[in-house]
This record gives structure tokens, C-alpha cells and sequence, in this order.
């Protein structure tokens, strides 16, 4: 070794510059074992926890819109709005689901 | 660490903002040698558990990245999370004979002597023999002034390892002269031994 020693003392040496240590594949590894995606998921379970909460909101407040509206106008009405509310809220777990399993694959990939 | 290319700050963002994760390779590879010597003076030697501790080292650093803010050094973060793990799977294992002081793991070889022999002349064995403060004291502090030496007359590496340890900076210092005392004879008997 022609390395030039900074300190008089051996020990003192060897203790601060040890040997380098080959990577050996270890950095590749560690490279394998990080989560993939782990942000994009992140994102869609956000997105999904949103929309399902929302699906959630409009499911309880679909049977309560033609009485608001019957309240409101007097009469008796066929709420299209009800429809509507009931329709996306039976659709959007199943869409949030497709989107989720086209962006990540199956889960638990990492 | 003075390596060509981008900084290590300037790795932790791509890693941080766009999931980078050939930045945070770059990361590994750089600082890989330095943990892995880290952990293998802790674990007095015992390269495979050393380096699984610093596999799930860099595993939490990932984890813990957008944590880093960059007041300090990225090497010494790193040798935090390190010491954490290492904290962490030490309280896990059952402990280890009464005393606080064991012998290096015995090595396998086909002449037991011999081998002895050059188990007690390799550094990372040797802190075997000492008790775990000193190992830690002297592991972290020598692992730190590995990361940049310091400006003459300054001890920022013990400063470091005495906030990574939380203990008072002469705590620090007795339990690194008395780790040093400890190898020096235990070296020097190794090498008398063998002459």
C-alpha cells in the first residue's frame, strides 16, 4: 500500500480509513428491495379514499334529495338528480378500482 | 465524501421529488463501504449481520428521506439511521454473556490457532473485545471523520457522535480513550503472539 499515513499512530490509522469495502452487488440489492411506485400508490389510495368517501356522502344523501326538492317546489317530482347521485355512487369504488389495479399491477408488488 | 457528479444533496432531491431511484443508488454505492464498516464494528465482525443492518439502514433512509432537511451532512444522517437500526435489532437479540465483554466470534478455519490468530489482527473482530459504549463510541466517531476530515484542532466528528449517541461530549471522549487503550493491548498481544 502506498497510501501516506496522517496519523503517527497505527491504530489511530486503521481506524479511521478502513479498508474500502467492494459493493459486491450490494448497492443492486438494496436497489431491489425499495417499494416501487410507492408515491404513485400513495396518490391513488388518496384518491380512492376520496372518492369512496365521497360515493359514501352521496349514498346517504340520495334518498334525501326528492324530499328536498319536493319541500322545495311543493309538488311531487321525478328527481333526476336522485338518479344521478345514486348511479355515481355505485360507480365510482369499481372506477377508482380499474384505475388503481392499471396504474400499480397487483398490489403488493414491492 | 467528495465524489464526482452531482452532490449528495442534490441526489436526495431527485430521490425525494421525482422517486429517483438511480439517484438513491447512487446514494447506496457511495456510502455503502462506510455503513457496512460502520455496522461490522458494532457487530464486531459478524459481516452477515452487519450487513442486513445495513440493507434495512438504507431500506429506512429511503423511508426517511423527505425527513432529511440537509443541516447536517448526508453521511452523517446516514450514520444516525444506522446506529438506530443497529439500536433497533439489538434489543431484539437475547443478550449477550454477563460482564458487557465477549470474545471475537470464534473464526472457522482449518488450523484453529492460526486462525485465532488473524482474527485477533482484523480491526472490526477485535471490537469484540470491547465493551458496547466503547464499540459505539469508536465506531461512530472514526466512522464520521471517514466522511470529511475536520479543519485542524476541531473535533466534529466526536460533536456528532455524542449528539448521535445523546451522551456528553467527555462521556464520549473517556469511553473512545478507554475503546482505543483496550485495542491497542489487545493488538499488541495478537502481534506478540504471532512473532
Amino acid at each position: 500500500m502506498s497510501r501516506t499515513l496522517p496519523y503517527p499512530d497505527p491504530l489511530e490509522d486503521a481506524l479511521a480509513h478502513p479498508a474500502h469495502l467492494n459493493d459486491g452487488g450490494f448497492t443492486a440489492q438494496v436497489v431491489d428491495a425499495l417499494p416501487r411506485r410507492s408515491r404513485a400508490r400513495a396518490l391513488i389510495l388518496a384518491t380512492g379514499g376520496f372518492a369512496s368517501a365521497g360515493a359514501a356522502g352521496l349514498v346517504l344523501a340520495g334518498p334525501l334529495l326528492p324530499l328536498v326538492e319536493t319541500m322545495s317546489s311543493g309538488r311531487m317530482v321525478p328527481s333526476v338528480s336522485a338518479l344521478a347521485a345514486t348511479l355515481f355512487a355505485l360507480m365510482a369504488p369499481l372506477a377508482t378500482a380499474v384505475i388503481a389495479l392499471r396504474a400499480e399491477g397487483p398490489l403488493g408488488d414491492a | 465524501m467528495n465524489e464526482p457528479g452531482p452532490s449528495d444533496a442534490s441526489l436526495v432531491a431527485r430521490a425525494v421529488a421525482d422517486g429517483d431511484r438511480h439517484a438513491f443508488g447512487e446514494l447506496v454505492r457511495r456510502h455503502q463501504s462506510a455503513i457496512r464498516t460502520l455496522l461490522r464494528r458494532l457487530c464486531a465482525g459478524d459481516a452477515a449481520r452487519a450487513d442486513d443492518l445495513a440493507q434495512e439502514t438504507f431500506l429506512r433512509a429511503h423511508r426517511k428521506l423527505g425527513a432529511f432537511r440537509g443541516e447536517a451532512r448526508f453521511g452523517t444522517w446516514l450514520h444516525r439511521v444506522a446506529w438506530n437500526t443497529f439500536l433497533s435489532e439489538a434489543r431484539r437479540r437475547p443478550p449477550a454473556g454477563a460482564g458487557g465483554e465477549t470474545e471475537p466470534a470464534p473464526p472457522s478455519g482449518p488450523d484453529p490457532a492460526l486462525a485465532r490468530a488473524e482474527a485477533r489482527l482484523d480491526l472490526a473482530r477485535a471490537f469484540g473485545v470491547l465493551r458496547e459504549e466503547e464499540r459505539a463510541a469508536l465506531a461512530l466517531v472514526y466512522g464520521l471523520l471517514g466522511q470529511s476530515p475536520p479543519p485542524p484542532g476541531q473535533d466534529l466528528s466526536h460533536q456528532e457522535a455524542a449528539a448521535i449517541l445523546g451522551w456528553p461530549l467527555g462521556t464520549l471522549k473517556t469511553h473512545v480513550a478507554r475503546g482505543k487503550e483496550k485495542l491497542r493491548r489487545h493488538l499488541l498481544g495478537a502481534s506478540e503472539a504471532t512473532s
